[in-house]
């Protein structure tokens, strides 16, 4: 009998996912822009058109953006990290502080996925932890690349909601986003809050 | 004569550009719709001025930024963008480009670019999506403190000494103290003890 390989066809759909973002943001949507702008030099400054043409080019730009980080591979994962938190702190009263020491020995695919990883550990955190603060690390050690995001939320509390089936948000879909890295989660409670680690071996070099 | 090039891969935009950069009195010697070439053109022609899309066929405006870093060539970049992102900005700005512009606001805003980086020095879009905290009420001094002194002073009023401040929000003791001293300093309270724990009780609710 054939017998699917979960983890295999997860890491593929993952990419064909990500790859279709990308086209949609980079291809579709910024062609679209490119068009717009080119309606607006036809247009008569700071009429009712004028504004309706830069209203729709900023609503695009935000629906480009949330489907993936603009530019992401050229901007690099430090600074679309940093960048992303910055309005969740105030929008949810989270203290976040970051520690990026990574030396981008992975690949850009791999780095998305750490991204992503980072992004839905904390829509966990702000819709369910009743955290003050989260500390999110990715460092460079010898053969991995360590990631963390430690909060100070109460501790059984957390664990069992991250350990929930099918929570969209939640643990399986950042242990399944992980394995397609090749990378192992691990969750951690003390007193002082929960550790989500996430650890992606870095590849040998050929 | 001030020379300048522009790489789009937009032939219309490419266009647009040239001309508006004409109409100002100024002669453009190169235009492209090609990264590539736009590199090859800086490094062999040296324009004053390159004016470039970032995303491009060939290689892209950021990793051109980075090839010219490295060949320490001294064409001030500027960058003509549909990308209104803080994190692309950042970057550009870390690469050394000299100017930032949306394609957008060309007409309103490339001409004092143009003058701003020819006279030495930088422009960003007054229109960059820039993430700015949400405004408070008016008069109230704790309006000029960023978010994370917002955070620590709200902590102080609940009476929490630093090292307990400092490891509900996983930073060192130290780092506490250095926005205690901003604090102060902003708010401009007597140097006096507990000057700081006064005001908090007193002004956050």
């Amino acid at each position: 009998m054939y017998e699917a390989n979960t983890d295999l066809l997860f890491e593929q759909f993952i990419k064909q996912l990500e790859d279709e973002k990308k086209y949609i943001s980079c291809e579709v949507l910024e062609h679209i822009n490119h068009e717009l702008v080119s309606l607006k030099k036809n247009t008569q400054e700071n009429t009712d058109t004028d504004r309706k043409i830069d209203s729709i080019i900023g609503q695009i730009r935000k629906v480009s953006s949330e489907l993936r980080p603009v530019l992401f591979e050229e901007v690099g994962l430090k600074i679309s990290i940093e960048q992303f938190i910055q309005p969740l702190q105030d929008k949810h009263d989270l203290f976040i502080t970051t520690d990026i020491r990574y030396k981008k020995e992975l690949g850009k695919d791999h780095e998305l996925q750490i991204y992503r990883i980072i992004q839905a550990a904390l829509w966990d955190i702000i819709s369910r932890a009743k955290a003050k603060a989260v500390k999110i690390s990715v460092v460079s050690q010898p053969g991995e690349v360590l990631v963390t995001l430690k909060d100070n939320s109460f501790r059984f509390e957390r664990e069992n909601e991250l350990r929930k089936a099918y929570n969209p948000g939640g643990l399986s879909v950042i242990i399944a986003r992980s394995k397609a890295i090749g990378g192992k989660t691990m969750i951690q409670s003390g007193n002082d809050g929960t550790s989500l680690m996430i650890s992606i071996p870095i590849p040998l070099k050929k | 004569m001030t020379t300048f090039l522009i790489a789009d891969d937009h032939p219309f935009i490419l266009i647009g550009t040239k001309t508006f950069v004409e109409s100002l009195g100024y002669h453009v010697s190169e235009t492209c719709t090609n990264g590539l070439t736009a590199l090859n053109l800086i490094l062999s022609k040296k324009p004053d001025i390159a004016i470039l899309d970032i995303s491009m066929p060939g290689i892209s405006g950021l990793e051109l930024l980075e090839r010219l870093r490295k060949e320490q060539v001294t064409t001030k970049v500027i960058l003509l963008t549909m990308h209104n992102e803080m994190s692309v900005f950042i970057k550009a700005k870390e690469l050394g480009a000299k100017g930032y512009v949306l394609k957008e606001n060309t007409t309103e805003e490339l001409s004092d670019c143009i003058q701003q980086v020819l006279s030495g020095k930088t422009y960003v879009s007054s229109r960059l999506n820039a993430y700015t905290s949400p405004e408070g009420e008016e008069n109230n001094p704790g309006d000029t403190l960023t978010f994370a002194e917002r955070k620590i002073i709200k902590m102080i009023a609940e009476q929490r000494p630093s090292a307990e401040i400092a490891e509900m929000l996983f930073i060192s003791e130290r780092t506490v103290e250095v926005h205690r001293r901003n604090i102060i300093r902003k708010l401009q309270l007597p140097k006096e003890k507990n000057a700081l724990l006064i005001w908090a009780l007193k002004n956050i609710k």
